[in-house]
């Protein structure tokens, strides 16, 4: 995974409510075999005149497809983005699409936690200042470093857990951070069977 | 938030944290890891390639769902996706000592279904699996939710997970089901009426009367659409009904260990005194059979209501997303749902695929047609399901009525084995998801019960099944 750098550019809005895992990546593109790359085929149903990559034009007033946007790594997401199903595919091809931040005001709880494990960081801000996100024409910065958004006047201070936080800045993968914890896991599970041996004994 | 009693998410939570890491993140250990063939073999791939051993192999269990056909004398071939993945599963599943129950065997099925069945799924047991809808466990009171592939090979590499607990809302159901009104009705009319983003950061408790009514697997289907409201986790109080759906299955304990299991498995309902972060109370008695219209599971409500206005619809609180939804569905504001014809139904899916679902749907079925141009589907959940519906002779009555009597599978639910629905098609679906293109692209899905389904299919139109003699 990479490391989590400073984050600065005027962010990409996709604001409809309740974006799910489907649209963002449609589980034909996830099982057969593609033309083109995962990203080309995010969002199709909306981004394609078609709803097809392969067979459509992009929509020029789908954000995806303005040029003012293209090496943009922040996205503003509506509400519950990333609702539905777990495939991790979907936070993968934002990824590969180069955003490394999503902020909105909430999002689904599986893909909040799938977008960690690739390196894209979501921010839930209050609804007071998605609404001025929304709005601003300036660059904003994502610095998780110091767990700040900053654009023109303001600074806004979000939280993210400190393990979280770890693993995006220093680009660390979790398995092996949990295998430190080998001795605690095999005394759980030795004290567990005794309590709980219907678990253990298939 | 909690008061001084414990709820039924703490003393399952509880029971499994090993050790803290910081903020509000926990190690927890997974009781039972559940594998399919969509994200078993990547993973299981991925992780034999990075040098990690499965940790603990005898915890995990896999068998292919999503990407096998659903057809007569299928095999792995049958699908483009299942001729790459099911062998792959098979494979991996071998090598690493993961007991797989694969297609063609007496266990196969949808995970969902067969985790229960088989007696994998127990009270207070943590479990996971790299699908959205593993909240139907906890229909059994485990504590079971959803995960991408990144957790996947973490459970396999480690047998824990890292995670925070959720706050926890309550939802009391009162009174009982009116005539025509199921579990899935249920659940539809609480995430019309709360929207999807009721249950986001919490775990889903359901309780009341209606509940402790319930059989176990009209609690699944309960349990099954947590996640539509926001919620990874949903769950139901083990009790006797718990108890008695599970004795004797195959992977449940045996004699003096099923006594110790059970006096366990007593405590773990909720105290009396504990509390929850949010409360909803719901009266049964008064909800109508439901059918979406949307392209969320929130855009639906009473089968008797009309097609809403997006600028009335919630206040006019997303008026573009309604329309874009209403264009999609080919619907306009005032159109009445009843009558609306369907050229597909499915009933299926790890929602409503079992053998009490069938039961529900056979019974408006029996000496009935189907109308003439409906694509009719009946896919069991589980092998073990299609063979006792069988012996109660209800593939029977699907079949002399003009249904395709299905082997088991995901199947029309996410369409990822091609069983698509055609671009334009209105499908009447006992599926969890009526997103855009999720059963195909362009492909139209209105969510209803197994029995508003099976109506709906011989009367060629969404009917209201209060009024189906």
């Amino acid at each position: 995974m990479d490391r989590f750098e400073v984050l600065c550019c005027r962010p990409l809005p996709l604001l409809a409510a309740n974006v799910d895992t489907d649209i963002i990546t449609p589980m034909r593109r996830l099982t057969g075999r593609n033309a083109r790359p995962l990203a080309d085929y995010a969002f199709e149903a909306w981004r394609y005149d078609t709803g097809d990559a392969d067979s459509g034009t992009p929509l020029p007033d789908f954000p995806l497809n303005e040029p003012a946007y293209a090496d943009c790594a922040i996205m503003l997401t509506g509400q519950n983005f990333g609702c539905g199903s777990s495939r991790e595919s979907a936070p993968r091809a934002l990824h590969d699409l180069g955003f490394r931040a999503l902020i909105g005001t909430s999002f689904g709880d599986i893909f909040f936690n799938n977008c960690f494990q690739l390196g894209l960081l979501p921010v839930v801000v209050e609804q007071s200042v998605f609404e001025r996100l929304v709005e601003t024409t300036v660059e904003v910065q994502v610095d998780l470093a110091a767990e700040t958004l900053s654009w023109g006047d303001e600074l806004i201070s979000f939280e993210v857990n400190p393990l979280k936080k770890r693993c995006l800045l220093e680009g660390l993968d979790t398995i092996a951070l949990t295998l430190s914890h080998e001795s605690e896991i095999a005394d759980f599970q030795s004290a567990d069977r005794r309590s709980r041996p219907w678990v253990y004994d298939l | 938030m909690q008061g001084m009693g414990k709820t039924l998410l703490d003393k399952c939570w509880d029971a499994h944290v090993i050790t803290d890491l910081g903020g509000d993140y926990q190690l927890l250990h997974i009781d039972r890891h559940l594998l399919h063939d969509l994200s078993g073999p990547p993973s299981l791939r991925t992780l034999r390639r990075r040098g990690f051993p499965v940790r603990n192999p005898e915890l995990c269990f896999a068998t292919p769902d999503h990407c096998v056909s659903t057809q007569a004398d299928r095999d792995d071939a049958s699908t483009p996706s299942g001729s790459r993945l099911i062998p792959m599963l098979r494979k991996e599943c071998g090598e690493s000592g993961i007991a797989l129950f694969d297609l063609g065997s007496a266990e196969q099925g949808i995970v969902h279904v067969i985790g229960p069945e088989l007696g994998l799924t127990l009270p207070g047991l943590s479990i996971v699996c790299g699908d959205s809808h593993t909240c139907t466990h906890g229909a059994l009171g485990a504590l079971a939710w959803g995960i991408g592939s990144s957790e996947l090979n973490h459970v396999l590499a480690t047998q824990t997970i890292i995670e925070r607990k959720p706050k926890q809302l309550r939802v009391t159901f009162s009174g009982r089901l009116p005539k025509g009104v199921h579990a899935k009705d249920l659940i539809l009319h609480l995430i019309a009426t709360e929207g999807v983003e009721l249950g986001v950061g919490h775990a889903m408790e359901y309780a009341g009367e209606t509940v402790r009514a319930m059989s176990v697997e009209e609690r699944m289907t309960l349990c099954n659409l947590s996640v539509e409201l926001g919620a990874k986790i949903g769950q139901v109080a083990p009790d006797s009904t718990t108890f008695e759906y599970l004795h004797g299955r195959r992977y449940v304990p045996k004699e003096a260990a099923w006594d110790a299991a059970v006096r366990f498995w007593q405590t773990l309902p909720g105290d009396a005194s504990a509390e929850f972060d949010r409360e909803v109370s719901i009266a049964a008695d008064s909800i109508a059979p439901q059918v979406t219209w949307g392209t969320s599971p929130m855009h639906g409500g009473a089968v008797s209501d009309v097609v809403p206005d997006p600028l009335v619809y919630r206040g006019g609180a997303d008026v573009s997303g309604v329309r874009a939804a209403l264009d999609y569905m080919g619907l306009k504001p005032g159109q009445p749902l009843c009558g609306l014809p369907v050229d597909y139904v499915f009933v299926g899916s790890c929602t409503n695929s079992r053998l009490s679902d069938l039961q529900a749907a056979a019974k408006v079925v029996a000496g009935r047609r189907v109308a003439q141009g409906v694509v009719a589907w009946v896919v069991p959940g589980s092998e073990r399901v299609k063979r006792e519906a069988e012996l109660l002779g209800l593939h029977r009555i699907f079949l002399e009525a003009g249904f395709e009597w299905r082997e088991p599978g995901c199947s029309r639910c996410v369409a990822s084995n091609g069983e698509y629905v055609p671009p334009g098609k209105r499908c009447l679906s006992t599926s969890n998801r009526n997103f855009v293109g999720r059963q195909g692209p362009r492909a139209r899905t209105h969510l209803a019960s197994p029995v508003t389904v099976a109506a709906s299919a011989i009367a060629g139109a969404i009917v209201d099944v209060r009024e189906w003699d």
